[in-house]
């Protein structure tokens, strides 16, 4: 019985002694808190200076740094707080102020705190490093960034991907030869984000991602030629439309939508029976921007065997194509007939509002 | 040794067994939530959740909201969740035969007309009466379905069925979102390229006292009134241990009824919500994750440790019964109609951990603790109980409890730190200590009454009122 009242006075003791550290904590916190602003401060103004500098050039400014500051560098909190200022900054400048507070950065040799914390275990200081020396553009740490786009930690690869589109723009993509992890899909939105802020360029490679082993870069690859209209390329997306990737089929069908040509829509609908229901769907929205008065007999044709979903979709691609279409549908037996009946009162109602 | 005293015997360390093996469990998930949280921490802080709300490429997320009698507050409702910033997005009202005026005024207040609308009825639901869509094309995200009354399940199933986006968004139409609740719950079906995230769901906070500016939570207080205080406690232990540690094993059974998102495609293959029981959230999810059991199917149900959601408490001892013997009703209905999977190997993780686990300490654990009092004042009448034991067994697992609590509040301090007067945390400590002499014996006894009521076969829902949030007073 005695072993009860040490159990019970053991686990009071302990709750006693996180109830002390909460106490502790949140005293340190408020104390910090007093500190943060007046470091806040500091590092405003510093940023304010260098973004508003007289000096032409960015090459030759020297920023008269105060000894106190000099001095709280040492201090790694401060050193963060600063840093974050400062990359917040940047990331919403351009021009000469850009080039101002990279100066700043460099002076103040945050580089060489980011370049120690590149070389950390913890996975979370590296992906830190590597995303603010992306952010702070610094061009020759390249090679030491681009080593760790094929990271095995997810964080740290996505960060040193999205760094080395930074540093070199569409350049930057050539980690698609050799990535051997999957990019998922949030990577691929923030990599997609990230060139959508460059100036339109005629890049090369995307030919070879097509035909990668990794299916993620197939998909990433697709979604670039949706993204920048890579007429050329038609061909090897319908080539893609063979792969037994359900995820790759529905990328090419809606990449092929964006570069379409006179063949396109008779591609599609050659492919239609065969797909899956998503990539049939698909297939019948992308005929709503692209599909003509020919394409009608065929997609009136699927509509007997299809499902609801399916029927919908069709039937707003028909009347979309032309008012021809809904017309051929009426004749069809089944137009008088749930669901298509009710299906078509639907889309005429779409097409009044 | 007499047969009484074998009997007692029996019956205390059974009783002591339990105790230690739920310690043992409560322990484990305590410090495997850790680790959960702190990676979802440093990850979100690599996060910019501005650029999915924005992107063409983000999944089509269908918030579903069914509305009964809520004619009060719907427009004010409706208007927070069309507030969302999110460009794939589309905002289904499921009036549930409201008898209030709850249709008229959504009609008036956004301009809506009735619309052929071919309901593909992909899951069976009572009548669909008809289809609004507004004339303004501000709203043109808003889709307004009028249906006959058939509780909350049917309600869902029905906008299940209108939805359009490939993922599902169930909310309470009452609760208060935080701005970009909707784009940290689309994230986790991005993520994934080895499992399919079949659910995710997210923190659900207690909003009592809190202040509420147009739909938007803009302060945060700790409820005043004993009650709601005692559920705040509770859910910072459910959500960032609890949750949090099932979810990193990839064994999370419940998302929230009041705010939790879905993969459309794999809900209406298992057949949507069922609507006989009152359970209806914690039996999709685990219907979900049988169906991708038994194909064999790589899956994960995802639980984020942010706080997304701020829902009302009850404020009342007759409210909150209601509450907890519903919830105990519609776990025992879950646990039934999946019991096949109880200990069986094929269902995995699911089978022989987190469906056992659900049985043995939620569905048993009240029952345990009623028939242990019950017996230790029979026995006390027969003269048979150590008391001693008794004792030294009962300040265990009070203490082990009060722990168990001030562990939660550290963690809720070193993360998301909600609360940030040093006032409110003394108050939270002294919560946890009282609340097992007030709140714990009710709930307890609300949980046996759940049981004989499903064993009575009541399956009333129970009338939730509530009081509303509180909004800034006007100066004069």
């Amino acid at each position: 019985m005695i072993y009860f009242e040490v159990v019970a006075l053991s686990f009071f003791v302990l709750a006693v002694l996180i109830i002390a550290f909460i106490l502790v904590y949140l005293k340190i916190i408020n104390v910090q808190g007093s500190k943060h602003r007046k470091w806040k401060n500091i590092a405003e103004i510093l940023v304010r200076d260098a973004i508003f500098n007289e000096e032409a050039d960015p090459g030759l400014v020297h920023f008269p740094i105060h000894h106190r500051t000099t001095v709280l560098l040492k201090n790694k909190r401060f050193r963060n707080l600063l840093t974050q200022e400062i990359l917040s900054a940047k990331k919403n400048m351009s021009g000469t102020a850009a080039l101002f507070l990279q100066r700043l950065y460099l002076q103040l040799k945050l580089d060489e705190f980011a370049l120690e914390d590149l070389s950390s275990k913890k996975w979370y200081i590296k992906a830190k490093a590597l995303q603010d020396l992306g952010i702070m553009n610094l061009k020759n740490y390249l090679s030491k960034i681009y080593r760790q786009t094929n990271h095995r930690n997810e964080l740290v690869r996505m960060e040193a991907q999205i760094a080395v589109i930074k540093l070199t723009g569409f350049e930057g993509l050539r980690f698609l030869d050799v990535v051997s992890y999957q990019i998922n899909d949030w990577q691929q939105i923030k990599l997609l984000n990230e060139l959508s802020y460059l100036p339109a360029s005629n890049f090369n490679g995307i030919e070879n991602w097509l035909l990668s082993n990794n299916e993620s870069v197939v998909i990433f690859a697709l979604k670039l030629v949706k993204n920048f209209h890579r007429f050329e390329l038609h061909e090897q997306v319908v080539d893609c439309l063979a792969c037994s990737s359900d995820r790759v089929r529905y990328q090419a069908i809606t990449a092929l939508e964006k570069i379409y040509n006179e063949s396109t829509s008779a591609i599609l609908l050659e492919r239609y029976d065969q797909e899956v229901l998503k990539n049939r769907i698909a297939i019948a929205k992308a005929l709503q921007q692209i599909g003509s008065e020919e394409d009608l007999p065929v997609l009136v044709s699927f509509i007997a065997q299809e499902e609801p979903e399916q029927k919908r979709t069709l039937v707003r691609t028909i009347a979309n194509i032309s008012p021809n279409g809904l017309v051929q549908l009426r004749l069809l037996p089944e137009s008088n007939v749930a669901p298509l009946s009710l299906i078509i009162k639907q889309i005429e109602g779409e097409l009044l509002t | 040794m007499s047969w009484q005293s074998i009997i007692v015997d029996i019956f205390t360390y059974g009783l002591l067994a339990y105790s230690v093996l739920l310690f043992s469990c409560y322990i484990f998930i305590g410090i495997y939530s850790i680790g959960e949280v702190k990676t979802h921490l440093f990850k979100n802080s690599f996060t910019d959740f501005r650029q999915l709300a924005s992107a063409s490429q983000a999944p089509g997320m269908s918030i579903l909201a069914p509305a009964y009698n809520e004619g009060a507050n719907v427009i004010e409702n409706v208007r927070s969740l069309l507030s969302i910033h999110y460009a794939n997005l589309e905002v289904i009202i499921i009036n549930d035969g409201s008898k209030d005026d709850s249709l008229s005024k959504l009609i008036e207040a956004y301009n809506l007309y009735k619309t052929e609308y071919f309901v593909n009825e992909q899951i069976k639901t009572k009548v669909v009466r008809g289809v609004y869509k507004s004339r303004n094309k501000v709203y043109k995200k808003l889709i307004v379905v009028d249906k006959e009354n058939g509780g909350k399940a049917d309600a869902l199933n029905v906008g299940v069925n209108i939805a359009q986006k490939d993922y599902i968004v169930c909310i309470d139409v009452d609760c208060i979102l935080e701005q970009d609740a909707l784009l940290k719950l689309a994230k986790p079906f991005l993520e994934n390229t080895k499992q399919r995230v079949i659910a995710t769901g997210g923190v659900i906070r207690i909003a009592n006292d809190c202040v509420v500016e147009g739909g938007r939570l803009v302060a945060v207080n700790l409820p005043k009134k004993m009650l709601p205080r005692v559920q705040t406690l509770e859910y910072i232990r459910a959500f960032l241990l609890g949750r949090m540690a099932w979810s990193r094993l990839n064994g999370l059974l419940l998302i929230s009824g009041a705010f939790g998102a879905f993969d459309k495609e794999i809900v209406i293959k298992c057949g949507g919500y069922d609507h006989h029981t009152v359970g209806e959230d914690m039996e999709l999810v685990v219907r979900m994750r049988r169906y991708m059991e038994e194909l064999d199917l790589p899956y994960k149900v995802a639980f984020i440790p942010d706080p997304l959601c701020w829902t009302e408490a009850p404020a009342d001892f007759k409210i909150l019964g209601r509450q907890r013997n519903r919830w105990t009703r519609g776990t025992i209905e879950t646990l039934k109609m999946h019991k096949v999977m109880f200990f069986n190997p094929k269902y995995g993780f699911l089978g022989m951990v987190s469906y056992p686990y659900w049985f043995l300490f939620e569905f048993l654990a009240p029952i345990i603790e009623f028939v242990g009092m019950f017996f230790f004042i029979l026995f006390s009448v027969l003269g048979l109980t150590n008391w001693r034991f008794f004792f030294g067994l009962l300040a265990v697992v009070f203490t082990f409890g009060f722990l168990y609590s001030v562990f939660a509040i550290l963690m809720e301090v070193l993360t998301y730190n909600q609360y940030k007067r040093r006032k409110d945390i003394l108050k939270l400590i002294l919560t946890a200590f009282i609340e097992p002499f007030v709140f714990h014996p009710y709930v307890v006894w609300s949980a046996v009454m759940g049981n004989i009521d499903l064993i009575q076969k009541k399956n009333a829902w129970g009338e939730m009122t509530r009081q509303g949030f509180n909004t800034p007073k006007k100066e004069n």
